[in-house]
């Protein structure tokens, strides 16, 4: 499914995707000052309702990239085609952000239109003058960082992604069965996964790459042999991350107020009950900063990814820049760059600004 | 499927080469400790800076060492070191300098094995710059977290007796902040010795990784020659944090 | 002979090598309201945590409308859905609502549709006076709104008996009274309560029976007009006076005169 996707022209896609990323971002800062502005008391970005505006952004970033991706792989040359296609972009886009709004946030289907279109036109202005602009800057008075800038991201940022999002996962997946194991379970299972934690967190992670990726060649025997190291990559970077996941999971169910449990029980809810709608939750929030750090982790060392041979930014960036060493050292200043624009803000953001968020709510220790 | 032939048989094949093992082993220590000592100069001179490194109203012309450190410490903590790495090892060549580092070299004989090991070339230069620089970076993290846990109560009362800002650090702030760091400094220094395995990638480097790869070239058996390094690289680590750990105990201090 | 709703029978409890609880029997009738009273660490709260089997008993038996809850086949998520409690730091999930954090049992526990959970929700937060505060989280509530929720959160469970865990305790002294309102109001209407407290102006008002325990055993039970003219022990003589002392304002439940005789 995906890995056979990857064949296609899905990797060549990055420059979409990283548009599609600086749009949305654009998008919800302009949303903020928006709401801020009229005082719209639905509508209050990185305000208590937590999981509403996850629920919004998360669904217009995912119809933002599909949308994004889709029209990447028909890249035409008429300029009037082109144009149609932006305008039928912007359209979906509109329309999807409307029902959204409405369904979320229960404001009328008129006044959610509105205020998408608004949104849509601004951003359609500010990407406009944007692109001019950096075309302007980058086409002519940097060419060769453009051109570098450009390359890793077309051919290498989908990769990167796909491998980072998929580690992660696996790592959630295991994490938190981890961290459960040791706070719920009794003492062999607390041992086994003390024991996971201490045996992937000391092995060097391009050794645990090497062994899944040349050790045991018949892993992942469906796949093709391109992707087969992809996948073992993902794999090791996973189980490791898992490993790390467990003890924030592990730290923020532990920072939980008993007392939380007691009330939870003396409801009459389940062991598990309590667990899924009382403890979950909460340990979700506390987790955030420490998860977002081990996001800017994972991220990073995907880079590893470009040892065994699979393409992600850092190879591309090796490639790129193989014609002479001048080059070399300029693709791996861009790709550094890059690698801290998608780390930087992200653990900035949810490091800080959500521990004082939670300090706030009384949560965490509280 | 796996295993070709006879584990136990892999397995003597594998440790035939505990020569070349054991200087990669040598080797990966010896660029470890150096990245860990001068990391945590490194770290300790980051995080004081970042901490009371802002300029005082009267001298307007010196420059904001908080936020020069700050830039710094992200910047480290927001790349990957690969790309850190590479960067400096290309570097030189950019800028038209030639990269002459002095080589030394040392052998010794083990068990009638000859044992080769190359203590400081260019490679191995940028391999301990570069993880020195990264490393200060997350250990200035690390010490600026407990220079900020000793809290600002304790500088105050200082200052209250008339102790200078530089003073005041120095005799109070310091000695505290270095014992409450132990545990988490600790973390950092059991897991410093698997970011060695990165000057892989510039290559010329004989560590540990290194050393697995070649052998893996000769004896066909990769999974139990990464299997013994990995090993070999967990016990490195457990035997550094029980160490860590043990002097952690014997300096305590109630209270700290 | 009317059955008792609860039966607290030769209860025994200890934690490591303390021994918390040593032979506790108690019986409380339907309506009943009896408030439990002593010196810290004398075991009140241990008791109450035995009653719902949140920690249970090592020995001893608790009967709920005469069906034995100690026995281990029991289904205890079902008998607490029974037993209200309400604690002496409130322990509202903090992610949640006030009307969340009252239906969450009625939705997940009793099986309740959303929108018939959140009518039982609202009339509970009623009952505590706070539907204007439904929507918000609690982060946002005062000390005393915070209990009162938590008040509504038993409530709705339409338990058979509610038990207290110092419910006042943890509040500001201007907030103690609209939690205690709530009580007194919760009484009249014939709730059963069983309540750990120092607060005896409630007590007096509305308790059937005052309970004093101290070190794990019953030292003396009576009505509020029995401690406040002639206590027995001189343990509880000791602890009134103590009380008196800190409370201050607090009518005073020993007569004066009684200790300007000895002094």
């Amino acid at each position: 499914m995906i890995i056979l996707l990857f064949q296609t022209e899905l990797h060549h896609s990055g420059m979409g995707i990283a548009n599609s990323i600086l749009i949305f971002l654009i998008s919800i800062s302009v949303i903020r000052r928006y709401s801020k502005k009229k005082n719209i008391p639905s509508i209050k970005v990185w305000d208590i309702s937590f999981t509403n505006n996850i629920k919004l952004s998360l669904i217009w970033l995912i119809i933002n990239i599909s949308i994004a991706t889709s029209f990447s792989l028909f890249i035409s040359n008429t300029l009037i085609y082109f144009l149609t296609q932006i305008c039928v972009y912007i359209l979906i886009d509109i329309l999807i952000g409307s029902i959204i709004v409405r369904k979320l946030y229960k404001e009328n289907l008129a006044e959610s239109f509105k205020f998408v279109f608004l949104i849509q036109l601004i951003l359609l202005g500010l990407s406009l003058m944007l692109g001019f602009i950096l075309a302007i800057v980058f086409g002519y008075i940097f060419p060769t960082f453009s051109d570098a800038l450009f390359f890793i991201l077309e051919y290498g940022l989908v990769s990167t992604l796909l491998i980072t999002i998929l580690s992660l996962i696996i790592g959630l997946v295991l994490g938190l069965l981890l961290a459960i194991m040791r706070v719920y379970g009794g003492i062999e299972l607390n041992w086994l996964a003390n024991g996971y934690e201490k045996l992937f967190r000391g092995i060097p992670l391009l050794v645990l790459i090497f062994i899944f990726a040349f050790g045991l060649p018949g892993l992942f025997w469906y796949l093709e042999p391109l992707d087969r190291l992809l996948a073992s990559v993902i794999l090791a970077l996973g189980i490791r991350s898992g490993a790390y996941q467990s003890q924030i999971f592990r730290g923020a169910i532990l920072s939980i107020n008993p007392g939380q449990m007691e009330a939870a029980r003396s409801l009459g809810l389940s062991k598990m009950q309590s667990f899924r709608y009382i403890i979950l939750p909460q340990a979700l929030r506390i987790a955030l900063p420490g998860w977002s750090n081990e996001y800017s982790v994972v991220i990073k060392d995907s880079s590893f990814a470009g040892a065994i041979g699979t393409f992600e930014m850092t190879l591309i960036a090796t490639i790129w820049g193989f014609r002479s060493v001048e080059l070399f050292t300029l693709s791996m200043g861009v790709v550094a760059v890059l690698y801290f624009l998608f780390t930087f803000p992200v653990t900035n953001l949810f490091g800080k600004r959500q521990t004082e968020k939670l300090k706030k709510l009384g949560m965490g220790g509280g | 499927m796996i295993f070709q032939a006879n584990p136990i048989e892999q397995l003597v094949a594998v440790l035939g080469y505990w020569d070349r093992l054991f200087s990669g082993f040598l080797l990966t220590m010896w660029m470890y400790i150096w990245a860990l000592i001068l990391g945590f100069f490194l770290g300790l001179f980051l995080a004081l800076l970042r901490q009371y490194g802002h300029p005082s109203k009267r001298w307007w012309f010196i420059p904001p060492f908080d936020k020069i450190s700050t830039v710094y410490i992200e910047i480290f903590r927001g790349t990957p070191l690969i790309a850190q790495l590479f960067f400096f090892f290309y570097l030189p060549n950019a800028l038209n300098i030639s990269p002459d580092i002095v080589v030394l070299n040392t052998s010794f004989n083990l068990f009638n094995r000859e044992i080769n090991l190359k203590l400081l070339d260019y490679p191995i230069f940028i391999g301990i710059l570069a993880l020195s620089l990264n490393s200060g970076a997350y250990q200035a993290e690390y010490l600026r977290g407990s220079l900020i846990s000793v809290g600002t109560g304790q500088l105050e009362a200082a200052k209250s007796i008339g102790m200078s800002r530089l003073s005041s650090i120095r005799h109070i702030v310091l000695p505290q902040a270095l014992r409450r760091v132990i545990p988490s400094w600790s973390n950092e220094a059991a897991y410093l010795p698997k970011y060695t395995v990165l000057v892989y990638f510039i290559g010329g480097v004989e560590e540990l990784f290194s050393q697995a790869d070649f052998i893996q070239h000769r004896t066909f058996f990769p999974l139990t020659t990464y299997i013994i390094v990995a090993i070999m690289f967990i016990i490195i680590i457990t035997l550094i944090s029980k160490l860590l750990d043990v002097i952690h105990k014997r300096t305590g201090i109630p209270g700290l | 002979m009317v059955e008792p709703l609860l039966k607290i029978s030769d209860v025994w409890k200890s934690y490591d090598d303390l021994q918390v609880l040593k032979g506790v029997s108690l019986e409380l009738l339907e309506r009943d309201v009896k408030v439990i009273f002593g010196p810290s660490g004398s075991g009140k709260s241990t008791l109450l945590r035995c009653i719902n089997m949140l920690n249970p008993p090592d020995k001893g038996e608790i009967y709920l409308r005469g069906n034995n809850i100690t026995i281990p086949k029991v289904d205890l998520n079902a008998i607490r859905t029974r037993i209200g409690m309400v604690f002496q730091h409130f322990n509202l999930f903090t992610h949640l609502k006030a009307i969340d954090n009252v239906s969450i049992g009625l939705r997940r526990v009793k099986g309740l549709k959303k929108k018939e959970a959140n009518e039982k929700a609202l009339k509970a937060l009623g009952r505590v006076k706070l539907t204007e505060w439904a929507e918000h989280y609690p982060a946002q509530l005062s000390g005393g709104q915070k209990q009162r929720v938590g008040i509504a959160r038993a409530l709705a469970m339409e338990p058979d008996v509610i038990l207290f865990d110092e419910p006042t305790s943890a509040l500001d002294p201007e907030l103690i009274g609209e939690v205690l309102q709530v009580m007194l109001d919760l009484a009249k209407a014939g709730t059963t309560m069983l309540v750990v407290t120092h607060e005896m102006g409630f007590a007096r008002a509305v308790a059937s029976e005052l309970i004093f325990i101290d070190e794990g055993i019953i030292i003396e039970k009576g009505t509020s007009k029995h401690f406040s003219v002639s206590p027995k022990s001189e343990r509880v003589k000791q602890f009134l006076r103590k009380l008196d002392v800190l409370y201050g304002s607090h009518e005073k439940l020993l007569d004066d005169s009684e200790e300007e005789e000895k002094g």
